[in-house]
């Protein structure tokens, strides 16, 4: 494991100042993470300013609970959960999970492995913010973020049977989406 | 089907992960705002706390509840009493309204038929006796008149008579004659009984009302039509003047 330097200080040396409360700490720790941090809020935000919001308690968080971080793996892993539990937290109070039972994987015939490829970054992340509260949190938690359906029903209240309905819709909708976009990309192409 | 699908996972992974984005300017003067302000917290309010214990506050606070309680119980049954005295004297007003109140209507009529029909009578000397209080000259006179024929009989006064017995209202007392007993005496005044007087009076009354009720060409009839719906009509007792009627 590489030692992560930031503008001539080491991440412990950072670590350490934030944990005596210094704003110059503080403030390098910020400018270490908040593109990262911040592309995790976009993904499981609707919209921008949400997204802000999301950033702002996240790093709240993470500065109040920097003693409790031990060493134990990469800091900017520990980082990234305490955002994603704070974006769930989030969208936990506004629920509107329901259980799908009809896991359609139908539409994965017709598609084409090539057709995101052409897609941009920017492109697929507002396909993902088109999705629902429900289908994208969880499509991010298992697909991005890489947690079990067993985890995700637990950090999100749900059964497993809802977790993987919904995961399933949010990529029948997302692929819908991807291959109407390429549709559009060889149409205007052709033109 | 299912590699299609892992494909579709990894490539969104691996587009995601390395996607970042710079967060709009002046977010860390927003997050180090909150810092400040979070920070700075918990010692204002840790302050109070210091200075009293928690026990004495639960305390204070329940001691006051208690006080707070009793007040407003000894308001509420002081509140309770004089609504239930208030409650008691209306039942009272409300009973006492309640009662009929009869009313003994003078007999108008009646009492004015009787002065009608006794204002022209004569009346007896007792009558004028009792109805004047006796006077004492008329009484003196009197037993004088009957004292001269004979001044030897001794005639009882009426006044001493009449004190001796004690009695406050006035007393007709019979002139008596000695000599001479049977003749010339004017007895009759005094075997007018109060029966006969009293038959005597309501022969006249009878004749009186007979008087009063009897038709003659100056008093007006009061017909009372019957209406054509079946109910009566007083229109035209309404309409007389008294002076017609009487």
């Amino acid at each position: 494991m590489g030692k992560i330097e930031f503008q001539g200080y080491s991440e412990e040396q950072i670590l350490a100042g934030c944990a005596k409360n210094e704003t110059k700490f503080q403030q390098l720790l910020y400018n270490m993470l908040s593109s990262k941090m911040f592309a995790v809020c976009l993904r499981y935000a609707n919209e921008y300013n949400t997204a802000q919001d999301l950033l702002q308690e996240g790093f709240v968080k993470v500065y109040r609970n920097i003693e409790k971080f031990r060493g134990e793996g990469s800091f900017e892993g520990w980082a990234r959960r305490i955002f994603v539990n704070t974006a769930i937290e989030h969208y936990r109070k506004q629920r509107n999970l329901y259980a799908l039972h009809d896991s359609d994987t139908r539409s994965f015939e017709y598609y084409e492995d090539n057709a995101i490829e052409n897609l941009k970054h920017e492109d697929i992340l507002k396909m993902i913010q088109k999705l629902s509260d429900g289908y994208r949190t969880v499509f991010n938690l298992y697909v991005i973020e890489g947690y079990a359906h067993k985890e995700i029903s637990e950090m999100m209240g749900i059964s497993e049977g809802t977790s993987k309905s919904q995961l399933a819709r949010a990529r029948y909708l997302l692929q819908k989406m991807i291959m109407e976009n390429s549709g559009e990309m060889a149409q205007t192409l052709n033109a | 089907m299912e590699q299609k699908i892992k494909n579709f996972d990894r490539k969104i992974e691996q587009m995601m992960n390395e996607h970042a984005v710079a967060p709009p300017f002046g977010m860390w003067n927003r997050i180090a705002s909150e810092l400040e302000t979070t920070e700075a917290l918990p010692i204002a309010a840790a302050a109070p706390l210091a200075f009293i214990p928690r026990r004495a506050v639960i305390g204070l606070v329940a001691g006051v509840a208690v006080i707070g309680l009793s007040l407003v119980t000894a308001y509420m049954v002081t509140n309770h009493n004089a609504i239930q005295r208030l409650e008691a004297a209306k039942t009272v007003e409300m009973v006492a309204s309640s009662i009929p109140v009869i009313v003994k209507e003078s007999p108008s009529v009646v009492l004015e038929q009787v002065k009608e029909i006794t204002a022209p009578k004569m009346k007896t000397t007792k009558q004028i006796a009792i109805a004047k209080n006796t006077d004492d000259r008329a009484i003196a006179t009197e037993t004088n008149l009957i004292s001269n024929s004979n001044n030897d009989v001794s005639v009882p006064n009426q006044l001493n008579a009449s004190n001796e017995k004690g009695l406050t209202t006035a007393y007709y007392f019979p002139p008596v004659d000695i000599v001479s007993p049977a003749k010339n005496v004017t007895e009759e005044i005094a075997t007018v009984t109060p029966s006969q007087l009293a038959k005597q009076e309501a022969d006249e009354n009878i004749a009186e009302k007979k008087v009063r009720v009897s038709s003659s060409s100056n008093d007006m009839r009061v017909k009372i039509k019957r209406h054509k719906r079946g109910g009566f009509t007083y229109g035209s007792l309404n309409r007389l003047g008294k002076h017609k009627l009487n």
